[in-house]
């Protein structure tokens, strides 16, 4: 419970942390909102006058305080390149990008799970070394570049997708959840290898522990050695590491949405990014660094909810 | 790295780096076109001779701006990473190295940092100063930082502790020069696979954000930008597209695969899967054993005799110090020319060669040797438990009437733990951590059934047998402990409960590996105590395998002693220890402390005080390093009063956790949480340490290492310098040539010897020598004290000998210290201590080093 309190509290100072670079970085970094505005020729007054009405000329602290007291109530600003709330701008897009990210999700587990327990069973066996190999590749292969092979490939070559045409949720969940299948396999497919490396290396560093040995001493047929021994305690960093998986893919459809026209938040992001539109682009890099950092948190709980030495 | 994957992956990542980085190169000289020069009559054409990527929309040669691309690329991840590389070293070496809170809030930073995805952080970076290809590079060399300065940090937390830097640092090196010249070193193998796997990253953020059209401005060409661009001509010109993107996959998939021989410590080995191949490379091997054993027995007794002097009388052959074994009714287990070898990388290694040995039923049998002499092997091949690569050759075991080597993997599964078991010296890693003890040791009635019926019982029953085992192994409470996780256990408690596990099935033979070899002598005595009355009570058979002769005396009927892999003689306990006829039995017994005299009783005429430490304190701060928890102290060392003379050896006895080697810490100054005074008398201190192969600092040769103390006075010339290393080397009886070697390609001893020497050449009188010779070999140990000893009398040299075995001290020591919680409770000299201890502790103590079972 101390454990649980504690880490609480560290969740809850790393948020704040987070908000305030994200303050610094969106609000102060960039200059003036009011000169952005209004350009460099503008004459003073004006300038003066806007700062006035946007409150720009008041304490630093203030500002903040009134920053963080906006989003607690659901106020991020409004976008200054379509002029509506940044709420209303983000939401369908959010709804898009989390179906993306759990189909990834989904794909990632079902697949990297068997697979690394397959690779688990004989060390450097013929199947053990082709996985690590073909892992390898497939963590070389940049994001952007994978969702193009998968275009080309099955969009281009087999026709089954069509490249760059994706539904709107309105046209039908349906529709939309088999367009997303190919931006979420280029999403998962390093992660399946990155998950996969760790889990084989996990177990195989478990079972050159010397407990192993004492459960072969005892007569534990082999299959129980790894079911009853050495998967307990393979198992515990791995959690970690999928917890982080997740956390990632959560966050990191950016590129991928991009590659595959998805009209997701990631895809916001750099639109946002690219038109200085600092508001929507300040709530997307809030909401991802919240997720990535409460993950974390529920990794870490859970972590210790299963290993008794901790 | 000699294994055939790790090279494999090695070339093969180097032939793919150069794949790409050697047209990169050569670009610079050479291009077959202007890679911005446009042409209208060759737009979107496929790969050909003349273009031999094709040509863009524009008319561009792809190969040519590929080249240019990459170059940008790898100049940005190059140049990012060596920002990452050079910020996150600096952080995580003072972090690491210095630690305490601002560690812990940096620490904190980096971690916050480092959990948000790099691209995300380069994004936002970038998106909010602006486009700029510089700016790119200074953004991704911040993002990358944390990862190396995590790396580092950890590098440098372990090199802080190890005891190479606290020798270095007792010789005077600043914190400087203790972390880049001492620690820096030692982090490079894996720093280098940091910055492969770094400047992977580095590239594929690159080619991410310049996909994304951010970072490089819109004239630049780099590989990302030319993979934006051709995702508008994949139907009419895929070319375009995939030579950029299999640029990029080539190059990292080579520095991933190079530094993956880097990265992973863990030295694959390669055994042989396919039965039928294993089968036969075994056969040959019995084959040639067998011819090599004959050719032996040929030139036989007469070379054993005359050359290697195994047995000095003429009179006494091999045969006869291999007593004969008695084969009889009783014998439960036989031992018929076993010989155990090792397949790796294609070659075979014997450990075990051709050994034989009985054990009658309730007989303790000693097996006794140095480390490398097989003993452990011979009892993993008993119990069926070689690893993966370790194979019987040839020879059988019968145990109880069935031939064990010719056993099913499922027949010698339903013997082992049922009627042979075995308990190892390991008691801390040799439970499962995750599993609750009574789990562990229910398992083996749930596999075996209960023991003499062979009925598989309900769960009250069971849980009932395991806690009533659990008790009889001399642990309290069992019920509570059946629900406890190892961890919460002190290592006695372990090593009981793997007394319980190996018991439990009632078997007919128990092996125990140097069990008490991790335990303090008044634990092992009791454990010893519970393995002689399980004989007793049960009749189980015992092999026990041990270092230690005292222990093999006391508690076996018979021994078996082995050296590199073949027994060289065996009898009863009385025949071997008292009529020992091989030459190396001899030497063991010689050997081992209680039987050694080294040190006459030395009469201390000018009394001349070195060191006097008067009411010394010294505690940890406990929760150190955690930022708003209060300071608390804890003590562990209360009030010591201590004196050395010129001369003179001074002993401090006591179990782990006493306080003796934090007290030598904060005499010789590297502990600063003390109060008392602390007075040396005008020589400086050193220390030796226990683990020779900490001790020295592995990135280093012994004549740079024996120079350094020289160095750090500044009072020599390097040609003054060159002639103190020989004379001390030849001082310690090491071959002037050694100083040319790395720590790792000397033995054991060896190393200890290059320890003592970096100790003396600065002709310091006073040394603090911490367990020196406790990991080491019965017969290294004899030579190293007596090294010790001689070199003390020849320079009038002080030592404070700090040990465990009560035994070593007896024979070495001037005055003895007893240490118990923290304090000194007895301060006498060695024949005072032994013929009348007046405190308790030291009683127990004695008595468990003379192994009163």
């Amino acid at each position: 419970m101390k454990f649980f309190l504690r880490r609480f509290v560290a969740l809850i100072f790393t948020l704040l942390a987070v908000s305030v670079l994200c303050f610094v970085a969106f609000k102060i970094i960039p200059g003036d909102s009011a000169m952005l505005k209004l350009g460099m020729d503008a004459d003073d007054a004006a300038i003066e006058a806007l700062r006035h009405s946007m409150g720009l000329d008041r304490n630093v602290f203030v500002r903040f305080a009134d920053w963080i007291k906006g989003i607690a109530v659901g106020d991020f600003g409004s976008s200054s390149q379509y002029s509506v709330p940044v709420l209303d701008l983000l939401l369908p897009r959010l709804r898009v990008t989390t179906l993306l990210a759990l189909e990834a999700i989904v794909i990632m587990l079902v697949i990297a799970f068997p697979l690394g327990f397959l690779t688990a069973k004989k060390e450097n066996g013929f199947f053990d070394r082709t996985i690590s190999f073909l892992g390898q590749v497939t963590m070389a292969i940049p994001p952007f570049f994978l969702g193009i092979v998968l275009t080309l490939i099955f969009g281009v070559i087999l026709h089954l997708f069509v490249p760059g045409t994706c539904p709107k949720w309105e046209d039908g969940a349906g529709e939309l959840m088999l367009y997303l299948i190919w931006p979420a396999i280029a999403i998962a497919i390093p992660k399946i290898s990155m998950v996969v490396k760790f889990l084989r290396s996990s177990i195989f560093r478990e079972y050159r522990m010397d407990y192993v040995r004492t459960a072969r001493s005892k007569g534990v047929t082999e299959r129980n050695v790894l079911r009853r021994h050495v998967l307990k305690n393979a198992m515990m960093p791995v959690i970690t590491f999928t917890g982080m998986m997740i956390a990632d893919i959560l966050a990191g459809s950016i590129v991928v949405e991009t590659v595959f026209n998805v009209p997701g938040i990631g895809k916001s992001l750099i639109l946002s990014i690219a038109n200085r539109d600092f508001n929507v682009a300040q709530t997307i890099i809030l909401y991802i660094s919240f997720l990535i950092i409460t993950m974390n948190f529920i990794v870490d709980v859970l972590y210790k909810a299963v290993d008794p030495r901790v | 790295m000699k294994n055939r994957v790790k090279t494999f992956n090695f070339i093969f990542g180097m032939i793919l780096i150069a794949l790409v980085l050697i047209p990169v190169i050569m670009g610079f000289f050479w291009m077959p076109y202007d890679p911005a020069a446009m042409d209208i009559n060759a737009r979107n054409q496929a790969p050909s001779l003349a273009h031999i990527f094709g040509t863009d929309y524009f008319g561009r040669d792809v190969f040519c701006r590929v080249l240019i691309g990459a170059r940008m690329t790898f100049m940005v991840g190059a140049a990012s990473i060596a920002i990452g590389c050079v910020l996150g070293t600096l952080v995580g070496a003072f972090t690491g190295y210095f630690g305490g809170p601002v560690d812990e809030v940096v620490m904190r930073i980096n971690d916050a940092l480092a959990s948000i995805p790099s691209v995300l952080l380069a994004l936002v970076l970038v998106g909010v100063v602006g486009s700029n290809r510089y700016l790119v590079i200074v953004t991704l060399g911040i993002v990358f930082t944390p990862s190396f300065a995590r790396v580092a940090r950890g590098e440098f937390m372990k090199g802080r502790d190890m005891d190479y830097v606290k020798n270095a640092k007792l010789m005077g090196a600043g914190p400087f020069r203790l972390m880049f010249v001492h620690i820096l070193p030692n982090t490079a193998a894996i720093m280098i696979s940091s910055i492969a796997i770094g400047f992977n990253n580095a590239v594929l953020a690159e080619a991410g954000l310049s996909y994304l059209g951010i970072g490089a401005q819109p004239s630049d060409v780099s590989l990302g930008r030319m993979l934006a661009e051709a995702q508008g001509y994949l139907f009419t010109a895929p070319w375009f597209a995939l030579a950029p993107g299999l640029t990029i996959v080539i190059t990292v998939l080579g520095f991933a695969l190079v530094s993956d021989v880097f990265g992973s410590s863990s030295a694959r080995v390669r055994g042989v899967s396919n039965k039928r191949r294993l089968s036969k490379l075994i056969e040959e091997q019995a084959a040639k054993e067998k011819r090599e054993d004959a050719a032996n027995e040929l030139r036989g007794e007469l070379v054993r005799r005359t050359v290697t002097n195994e047995y000095e009388t003429p009179a006494v052959t091999r045969k006869e110090a291999l007593r004969k074994d008695i084969v009889t009714a009783n014998t439960l287990l036989e031992v018929d020319k076993l010989s155990v070898g090792f397949y790796e990388n294609g070659a075979w290694e014997r450990i075990v060669k051709g050994v034989s040995f009985t054990v009658r039923k309730g007989e303790i049998v000693g097996i006794v040797g140095e480390s490398g002499s097989g003993k452990s092997m011979t009892a993993l091949a008993v119990m069926g438990l070689l690893k993966q690569n370790g194979h019987i050759t040839s020879g059988s075991i019968v145990f109880d009437g069935n031939e064990l080597t010719k056993l099913s993997a499922a027949e010698y599964r339903a013997i082992r733990g049922a009627k042979m078991s075995m308990v190892f010296q390991e008691p801390m890693t040799s439970l499962n951590p995750v599993v609750k003890i009574g789990r562990q040791v229910e398992e083996l009635i749930n596999i075996h059934g209960l023991p003499g019926s062979g009925v598989y019982a309900d769960k009250r029953v069971s849980k009932e047998l395991v806690c009533a085992t659990l008790g009889e192994c001399g642990l309290k409470e069992p019920e509570s402990l059946y629900d406890m996780y190892p961890h919460q256990l002190s290592g006695g408690m372990r090593q009981r409960v793997m007394l319980a596990m190996a018991m439990i099935c009632g078997p007919k033979l128990l092996i125990a590996d140097e069990p008490t070899t991790a335990l303090d002598v008044t634990t092992q005595a009791k454990i010893l105590k519970l393995i002689r009355k399980m004989n007793e009570s049960y009749g189980t058979a015992v092999i026990f395998i041990s270092h230690d002769l005292r222990i093999i005396r006391k508690l076996c009927d018979r021994v078996v002693v082995m050296k590199n892999g073949e027994i060289v003689e065996k009898g009863t306990v009385e025949e071997v220890f008292e009529h020992p006829l091989a030459v190396y039995t001899k030497k063991l017994i010689a050997a081992a402390p209680e039987n050694l005299s080294l040190v006459k009783p030395k009469v201390f005429t000018e009394e001349r005080r070195l060191l006097r430490v008067q009411d010394l304190n010294v505690w940890y701060p406990s929760n150190s390093g955690r930022l708003f928890a209060k300071k608390t102290k804890k003590m562990v060392v209360k009030n010591a009063n201590l004196e050395i003379r010129e001369g003179e050896i001074l002993g401090l006895v006591g179990e782990s956790g006493c306080g003796k080697s934090t007290l030598a810490k904060a005499v010789s100054k590297l502990l600063k949480t003390k109060s008392g005074k602390v007075k040396l008398n005008d020589t400086d201190i050193r220390m030796v340490f226990q683990d020779p192969f900490d001790s020295l600092n592995p990135a280093k040769k012994v004549g740079w290492l024996l120079k350094e103390p020289l160095r750090l006075s500044r009072r020599f010339g390097r040609k003054e310098m060159e002639k103190q290393v020989d004379d001390i080397l030849t001082k310690v009886e090491l071959p002037v040539r050694y100083k040319d070697r790395y720590p790792s390609e000397l033995s054991g001893g060896e190393r200890q010897r290059v320890a003592i020497a970096m100790a003396l050449i600065l002709k310091s009188r006073l040394i603090i020598l911490d367990e020196p010779v406790s990991a080491l070999d019965v017969t290294v140990q004899e030579q190293i004290l007596k090294l010790l000893v001689k070199l003390r009398d020849e320079y009038n040299l002080s030592y404070l000998f700090i040990s465990h075995d009560m035994q070593v001290v007896r024979r070495i020591c001037d005055n003895v210290a007893v240490m118990y919680k923290g304090e000194i409770v007895e301060y006498a000299t060695p024949e005072e201590i032994f013929s009348s201890p007046k405190q308790e502790y030291t009683k127990k103590l004695i008595n468990a080093a003379e192994i009163n079972i």
